[in-house]
């Protein structure tokens, strides 16, 4: 895709994503969205994701995403993802006895329909799995929390697993691996929409408020602030960016992993020191900068905070080959 | 395609990134026994500077440091981006850069794209060569983050200028044959407009060198004193007056492809800590990680439009800032993992990091300090009113 038509695609999306947020997914269908997924992955999700930060549109799309890198497109069928911090999977199958049954918590994107089947990245035993299960319960049909708009809700059942389908060994390993990076991916894009969002509300703010017969933006303590939340922001984007670049398995999740972490700093950054220099009118209900710091705090430990990132990162370093080279010149 | 190490000087033009970076991976893993007596230098800094230039002739004479560079200047042609495979590859394999960090990338550039095409072609082969070493000379004791309020004097004496003043900081002036040198040419009120450059010969009478140890035990830099100290006119960089972009191109160099160099030898370096220390915490390794990464992915840029030419302007803020905020991370990280090893022991590794540790301190100082980053991101990219 050249600029021009990048240009394009991200004027027609941002139309849709601030217009239609009610009814995005129909929207985005007809709009061709799901064809684009299928043969520009980069640029549907890079965009899309990006715009529905900027403009906190329900992520519920994460699941196309999702279940697009796994090689798995299907309406019908729901993710459920870990719960929030950590990224790895906390379902159970359980195998041993003679009725297998699974454990399944997470966290699932709400639906105004119940899914027809879950994906579930699972242990059992000391192997990740990655299990396809019937769903005939009840499902949450809005998000909860403290931001309601992102359409994240928890999700805990128990079920028995006989009509499992299950994609065991390495195989599960590696298509939750993608999975995962496919979702870090998307979550990086997503958080760079929402802090840059709200490094912006706190630039306007600083440039039109005078205190002490000056602008706020001419002290030296709000400048360095917001250049500090600016650094992160171009630390994320080319993160972000080069997340897609690499053309090995574990390359791939590395750089991932290294997306989501650095725009997780990013917008830790931009809740700091955005929220300090809007002074009180920041913290009114009124001023949207409420709005992004509750989804900035829900993405940020979804799929893993940025400790446990960090930890799989160090980890990575004591592996047999080391940590992947990255970014090549 | 595979290249024979040897071929590297027949037909660098065609050579892609990927085939000199094999190529040049082969050739160190040939040389390993010979290259031995680099990857562990003493500590004596008379040692390391002798020792470095014997590698960098190495592989000046091999070609590998010649790639990247025109061929008028002594070099092989080929983009830019070959030197910065070859740098980060050396770096991998644990050698030091084969130059002071502050002379090849960061004042090799700008002697080419200001000097007279006959003074480019005099002194830029040598510098490459190894055979010369070069210092850079701004800093002042009155003109430190407001470098444009340097007073060093250069009077006008028709085909020649006369320089009296000081200079200090410069780093390994004692050893340096040339000095990339600002002048004042005009009137201490015209700031950044009455500055011009020039190349200095450091053995010209007048100048005298006196250096300063640095908190890690170095004679890292040097006082300058100028009392009439003659430069021939064909020397001035750039036109007369005109030294601030000089100035400018210098630092963008400095913290966009030196910054290159520094985030592939932080790397190597927080390889040899988890060597080291294995109880180094992955969650802070993995911070440290991150940061050499978002380091190597800002320098990437940079050294991507410096290879092509284009304006590198107000973002390489960025990867100065990123640089300093990486590697003090990184020596703190030393710091807390391996306190025995950093702070009572006495042998060459110890040193080493000891050292470095120091040294990383500085990061957030030299080459415009963090403060100074901050303020040009908050004006220049952010658009903010200067205070
Ligand atoms: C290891 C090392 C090597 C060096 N090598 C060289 C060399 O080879 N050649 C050379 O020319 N120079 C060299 N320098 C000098 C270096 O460029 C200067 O130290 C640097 O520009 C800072 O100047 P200064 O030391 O005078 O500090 P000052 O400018 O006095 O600054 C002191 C502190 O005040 C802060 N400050 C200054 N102005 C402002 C402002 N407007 N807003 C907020 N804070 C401000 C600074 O950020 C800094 O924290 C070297 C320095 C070091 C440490």
């Amino acid at each position: 895709m050249d600029n021009e038509d990048k240009a394009l695609l991200i004027d027609s999306l941002d139309g849709i994503v601030r217009d239609q947020r009610d009814r995005l997914d129909e929207a985005l269908t007809e709009f061709g969205w799901r064809d684009l997924l299928a043969e520009a992955q980069e640029e549907a999700v890079s965009i899309l994701l990006r715009l529905t930060g900027k403009h906190l549109a329900p992520l519920q799309n994460l699941d196309a995403v999702a279940l697009n890198a796994a090689g798995m497109v299907d309406d019908a069928t729901a993710v459920v993802y870990p719960p929030l911090g950590s990224p790895a999977p906390t379902s159970l199958i359980r195998r041993e006895t003679a009725s297998p049954t699974a454990v399944v918590r997470g966290v699932v994107f709400a639906r105004s329909e119940p899914p027809a089947r879950i994906m579930v990245p699972a242990n059992t035993g000391n192997r990740v799995v990655f299990a396809a299960l019937p769903w005939d319960g009840p499902w949450p049909d809005t998000g909860g929390g403290i931001d309601p708009s992102a359409g994240l809700a928890p999700l805990e059942a128990s079920m028995p697993a006989d009509a499992l389908r299950i994609t065991e060994g390495n195989g599960g390993t590696d298509q939750w691996h993608r999975l995962r990076a496919a979702v870090h991916r998307g979550l990086a894009d997503h958080l760079v929409g929402v802090g840059s969002r709200m490094l912006e509300l706190a630039t306007n703010h600083v440039m039109s408020r005078t205190q002490f017969g000056r602008s706020l933006a001419s002290f030296q303590a709000v400048k360095h602030r917001l250049a500090d939340v600016r650094l992160w922001q171009e630390g994320a984007r080319l993160a972000a960016e080069a997340a897609w670049e690499e053309d090995t398995d574990s390359a791939r999740t590395a750089a991932a992993i290294l997306a989501k972490s650095t725009a997780n700093r990013f917008t830790r950054l931009a809740r700091e020191h955005c929220q300090q220099v809007l002074g009180g009118m920041g913290f009114t209900w009124e001023h949207d900068f409420h709005r992004f710091v509750r989804r900035a705090l829900l993405v940020e430990p979804l799929l893993g905070a940025t400790s446990e990132l960090h930890e799989m990162l160090g980890n990575s370093l004591r592996a047999e080959d080391g940590a992947p080279r990255l970014a090549a010149l | 395609m595979n290249v024979p190490a040897d071929d590297i000087t027949g037909a660098p033009a065609e050579l892609s990134v990927a085939e000199v970076r094999t190529a040049f991976q082969a050739w160190l893993h040939a040389k390993a026994s010979e290259l031995g007596e680099f990857r562990n230098l003493s500590t004596d800094v008379d040692e390391i500077f002798k020792s470095l230039s014997r590698l960098q002739r190495l592989l000046y004479s091999e070609g590998w440091i010649r790639l990247g560079w025109p061929e008028e200047v002594g070099g092989l042609g080929g983009p830019l981006v070959l030197r910065a495979v070859i740098s980060e590859e050396l770096a991998a394999a644990g050698y030091p850069p084969p130059f002071s960090f502050g002379t090849q990338e960061v004042l090799g550039p700008a002697v080419a794209r200001f000097a007279t095409p006959e003074l480019a072609a005099e002194v830029l082969p040598r510098l490459l060569r190894g055979d010369e070493t070069w210092c850079q000379g701004f800093s002042e004791p009155g003109a430190g983050s407001d470098l444009a309020a340097l007073r060093l004097r250069a009077v006008d004496d028709g085909d020649t200028w006369r320089l009296s003043g000081e200079k200090i900081w410069t780093s390994w002036a004692q050893y340096a044959d040339r000095c990339v040198i600002l002048a004042r040419t005009g009137s201490l009120e015209s700031a950044h407009k009455g500055i011009t450059a020039m190349l200095l010969d450091m053995d010209t009478p007048g100048i005298e060198v006196r250096p300063l140890r640095s908190m890690n035990g170095d004679d890292e830099f040097c006082s300058l004193y100028f009392e009439d100290v003659v430069v021939p006119k064909s020397r001035t960089l750039g036109e007369a007056g005109e030294g601030w972009a000089v100035a400018m191109f210098v630092l963008s160099c400095e913290r966009g492809a030196a910054a290159w160099q520094r985030q592939a030898w932080m790397r190597w370096r927080l390889g040899s800590l988890a060597a080291d220390a294995s109880d180094l915490p992955p969650h802070t390794a993995g911070e440290a990680l991150e940061l050499i990464h978002i380091l190597r992915l800002m320098s990437r840029r940079t050294v991507r439009s410096l290879s092509a030419g284009e304006q590198v302007g107000a973002v390489s803020s960025f990867d100065k800032l990123m640089m300093s905020t990486a590697e003090k991370f990184l020596f703190d990280t030393v710091l807390s993992a391996i306190p025995e090893t950093l702070l009572l022991t006495d042998n060459e590794s110890a040193r080493d990091w000891r050292s470095d540790y120091f040294y990383s301190r500085a990061s957030s100082i030299y080459g415009g300090a963090a403060e100074i980053q901050r303020n040009i991101i908050a004006e220049r990219v952010l658009g903010m009113p200067k205070d």
